[in-house]
């Protein structure tokens, strides 16, 4: 992946820009779009998905089929949890997109933008290609976070089933976040993963 | 006195607990412009047949899901909004998404029953799977079927155009293809915050004379983003559940609640459809969705570098741990 001057875009560089402008925007409000989903929690998500891995989005595009858009986005894996490897290229479809001034929102589809860095679960979506576990809910962003081990956490802007419905409990504040490093230690164990 | 300085106590304790008003409204990514429709009767159509369904009685329940959102009062019994809708009838036609250069563009809600990825549904070969990278999700349009993830109940495809925020197209597709075992029954006289007023729930696919997946409770939700309404997670799982937001994203089994609107819900739609009045564009007093944020200047290698190595490290500690 090029930019117009032909060098590689630095998306590294961009993920954190874009992680920490997140983050201060975060205390201010930050809900994410969706649709009606059935609420999956981390054991359900690594279930159903072929793939698990920690990714940079390193480049999108926008693809037209008659009247419907489709963002390409192609990741990079920088930590393979479950059917991938470190490194490995993969392209993952999410439904909505922009053409010119034309934009369509697909509620609940993650809207991926280059540069970021997001905890991934994919499933098939035909030869080679994949889509997110319950849209949204299987592209969590990485984001900064100085109270976490090892600096990062991951965001989470779904409503967890774990809350009982109409128990009265207090909702976790959304986005909500978790460690990384634990949290990708938890993915291993469900994955049974070996390494 | 007591008494009264308890009374008054909890009554405020009661009035801070409630959010005054926390609707979400659809922004764009890019240019936080609110999305609005400049209309005040959308038109729509349902896709006809659908398998697995008496089309009367979902053409009824989605009706009246629309109806529901022109019914719209505030808790005083205002009539806030002036929106309104009509239903053009019935149509063969399955495409959802918009076409800038067409002329023929509908606002569709369509049952899509079959899934894409089964045997049989998309002929082997045929050019909507092999242009996949080109052209992809073609084959749900082609061969009415579901390509999404399996597990949305449903999902809404809003076009509008991003200086404005102004809405031309909204489609309604609902997952219809047997994960989901999708219901219109109820009781005569049923209240649908009253879990089990309506009917029992559905114990499996083949249950009948009960609430499974409830198709206006489903479509209900829906609506409010064709809208241009986002999702109120706040507002989940309320102890009263007349609290609950229609436009809380999740549902299950026997779900009914969002057949109605909550204040917020209303809150939501006269803030934007205000009844004699402009649409109004973002309004600060309620939530607002950001999806992303501005790209900052930066020349060395960044944090998301430092991100690559703990992760290295962490693998390399993990196989030093199993190691010893
Ligand atoms: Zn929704």
């Amino acid at each position: 992946m090029k930019d117009a001057a032909g060098k590689r875009p630095d998306y590294r560089c961009r993920a954190m820009s874009r992680a920490l402008a997140a983050f201060a925007l975060a205390s201010i409000a930050a809900v994410a779009q969706a649709t009606t989903l059935v609420a999956l929690d981390t054991q359900d998500l690594v279930a159903q998905a072929k793939v698990v891995a920690v990714v940079d989005v390193v480049a999108t595009r926008v693809a037209r089929s008659g009247g419907i858009l489709t963002t390409v986005a192609t990741l990079e894996v920088v930590r393979a949890v479950k059917g991938t490897a470190l490194g490995e290229r993969l392209v993952a479809f999410s439904p909505g997109g922009r053409q010119g001034e034309w934009v369509q929102l697909v509620d609940g589809a993650p809207r991926l933008q280059e540069g970021e860095t997001r905890v991934v679960f994919l499933e098939p979506a035909g030869p080679g290609v994949y889509r997110f576990v319950g849209l949204e809910q299987g592209a969590l962003r990485v984001v900064p976070d100085r109270s976490a081990p090892g600096g990062f956490a991951v965001e989470r802007h779904f409503v967890s089933r774990l809350v009982p419905k109409h128990s009265g409990l207090p909702l976790p504040l959304l986005p909500s976040r978790e460690p990384l490093m634990p949290y990708l230690a938890k993915l291993d164990h469900l994955a049974g993963a070996r390494r | 006195m007591k008494r009264a300085v308890l009374a008054l106590a909890l009554a405020l304790a009661g009035a801070l607990a409630t959010p005054a008003r926390a609707y979400v409204r659809s922004q764009d990514a890019n240019t936080s412009v609110c999305l609005f429709w400049t209309s005040r009767d959308i038109h729509w159509r349902l896709s006809e047949p659908i398998d697995d369904l008496p089309f009367a009685d979902v053409e009824a329940a989605v009706k009246q899901s629309f109806q529901t959102w022109h019914d719209a009062t505030t808790p005083s019994g205002a009539h806030c909004s002036d929106m309104s809708f009509t239903y053009d009838g019935a149509t063969t036609r399955t495409d959802t998404g918009y076409d800038p250069n067409a002329t023929n563009n509908i606002n569709l809600v369509v049952f899509r029953t079959k899934n894409c990825d089964d045997p049989g549904v998309v002929p082997t070969g045929d050019p909507c799977e092999k242009d996949v990278f080109d052209h992809p999700f073609a084959c749900a349009n082609k061969y009415d079927c579901w390509s999404h993830d399996p597990s949305a109940v449903a999902l809404t495809t809003t076009d509008y155009n991003v200086n404005t925020g102004v809405i031309v197209d909204a489609d309604v597709e609902v997952n219809d293809t047997g994960a989901y075992h999708f219901t219109t029954y109820s009781l005569p006289g049923c209240d649908p915050d009253q879990a089990g007023s309506c009917g029992r729930t559905c114990n499996s696919n083949t249950d009948t004379d009960c609430i499974g997946w409830d198709v206006q409770n489903t479509v209900t939700h829906e609506i409010g983003h064709v809208l241009g309404l986002g999702h109120e997670q706040a507002l989940c799982f309320q102890q009263d559940p007349t609290q609950d937001a229609t436009m809380c994203p999740t549902a299950t089994n026997g779900d009914t609640d969002k057949r109605t609107l909550a204040p917020d819900d209303v809150a939501g739609l006269c803030a934007i459809y205000p009844k004699g009045a402009p649409p109004t564009t973002c309004t600060p007093s309620g939530h607002i969705t950001i999806t992303s944020a501005p790209a900052g200047g930066c020349s060395s290698s960044g944090p998301a570098g430092l991100l690559a190595l703990v992760l290295a490290l962490a693998v390399v500690t993990l196989r030093r741990e199993r190691r010893t």
